[in-house]
């Protein structure tokens, strides 16, 4: 069996016979890990992009994480105007604060007293990279794809969170070019904290609309 | 000229192209309410291989309700579920 | 037509796993790697998601970035960048590199 077979019909650990140039206790991730790298080198070296191009690309994505996106959430909470700017042009509003949006375009979805908004991309994972960073693996699981547009609150249950049974659920399966942030409901208790007190309670669960924030 | 228009009844074109889409299984089919235009976007049908997905084509959000989906729903009869579908996908059903 | 593999709305499924790793530097660097290719309108994401749609059924049940890798590795043979051959000559110079 070749390592070409090997890669392509996926793997056993069961054979005795060496594949060339992986040996059979190479795991899984260190395979991967080899294969991303000499991908990486053969496109540098053909030129097809730079070294410089995935440093630069690596970087951005080092300096995207939950903790900015929650800034996003305080500043809503507390600066009304801005709020109505978010809620009518999502892309436009995080524009303000630096936040690029590619391609996509942002939907900023308000959970009211009425309303509780969550986020799925069913085919795939899509997600507001830019403003929350990488996904987490719940995301782009196969349970939560399949589940979260089907039964929402048990999975919301899963997640600790219980709604009322009277209270609207809105799933939003991000299919195509809108990518969603869920602006979570200010908390009791939190009235005139400072932006930044108010965002360090903005998870990114809460931004993905599994969880609450809690004050 | 927009095709559809904001509280328009429409029907997601129960259709099984292979290839690549963007229109979920699930929605196949069903019928909901344009919620609103999201813009003009290149075709992803067509970027998926290769082509330049031009001319654009217009999406929409479409709101379903969870009952229409799914016959065992569990929750309220208001929950539901928003996406977003080109207009190629749709069909406006009568007032 | 029935549902395909990556258009998992409505599928059974069990529960979710909540707990997190941190993805690893090699996730990350394929993920920077495809957003380089994607800048330059090298390599669309329509067209690594359709190559991750297409995987046989084997393939695209690995996890998240091992699928990744194994479609941009075909997508890219498909647009005469690179071949599956050449890569894994590739994995073993590194390979080789490493054990020496």
């Amino acid at each position: 069996m070749t390592t070409d077979e090997r890669g392509a019909h996926g793997h056993d650990h069961d054979h005795d016979h060496d594949h060339p140039g992986t040996t059979p206790d190479v795991n899984e991730t260190g395979y991967y890990e080899l294969m991303a790298e000499a991908m990486k080198e053969l496109l540098i070296e053909k030129g097809v992009v730079s070294a410089d191009d995935v440093r630069r690309n690596l970087e951005f994505l080092d300096s995207r994480d939950p903790a900015e996106g929650a800034k996003i959430i305080a500043r809503a909470w507390t600066d009304p105007a801005f709020k109505k700017r978010l809620l009518e042009d999502g892309t436009k509003a995080v524009g303000e604060m630096g936040f690029p949006m590619g391609d996509a375009e942002l939907i900023v979805v308000e959970n009211t007293k009425d309303v509780h908004n969550m986020i799925v991309c069913t085919l795939c994972s899509c997600y507001p990279r830019t403003i929350l960073g990488l996904p987490p693996d719940w995301y782009k699981s196969k349970s939560y794809r399949a589940r979260a547009v089907v039964e929402p609150r048990s999975v919301l249950k899963e997640f600790g969170t219980e709604l009322p049974g009277d209270k609207t659920v809105r799933v939003h399966d991000s299919n195509a070019d809108m990518r969603y942030l869920v602006l979570p409901e200010q908390p009791a208790g939190t009235e005139g904290w400072s932006e930044e007190q108010l965002a360090a309670i903005v998870t990114r669960d809460a931004m993905v609309g599994v969880t609450l924030p809690q004050a | 000229m927009m095709m559809f228009s904001v509280g328009d009844r429409v029907r997601i074109k129960d259709s099984h192209p292979p290839g690549h889409r963007r229109t979920p299984y699930y929605v196949r089919g069903k019928t909901g309410v344009v919620e609103r235009y999201c813009g003009d976007f290149k075709n992803p049908e067509e970027l998926a291989y290769g082509f330049d997905g031009t001319p654009k084509r217009e999406l929409y959000r479409v709101r379903i309700t969870q009952t229409e989906l799914w016959p065992d729903y569990e929750g309220s009869d208001s929950d539901t579920l928003d996406l977003e579908i080109y207009d190629h996908w749709l069909e406006k059903i009568g007032e | 037509m029935s549902q395909r593999q990556h258009d998992m709305g409505g599928m059974q499924a069990g529960p979710i796993e909540s707990d997190e790793h941190a993805a690893e530097p090699w996730a990350k660097m394929i993920t920077s790697l495809a957003a380089a290719m994607r800048d330059h309108d090298i390599m669309r994401i329509d067209e690594l998601r359709r190559a991750l749609e297409d995987l046989p059924e084997d393939v695209y049940s690995k996890d998240y970035f091992e699928r990744w890798s194994e479609a941009m590795v075909n997508l890219l043979e498909e647009k005469g960048l690179l071949t599956r051959e050449e890569v894994m000559g590739k994995m073993d110079a590194l390979k080789a590199q490493l054990e020496g």
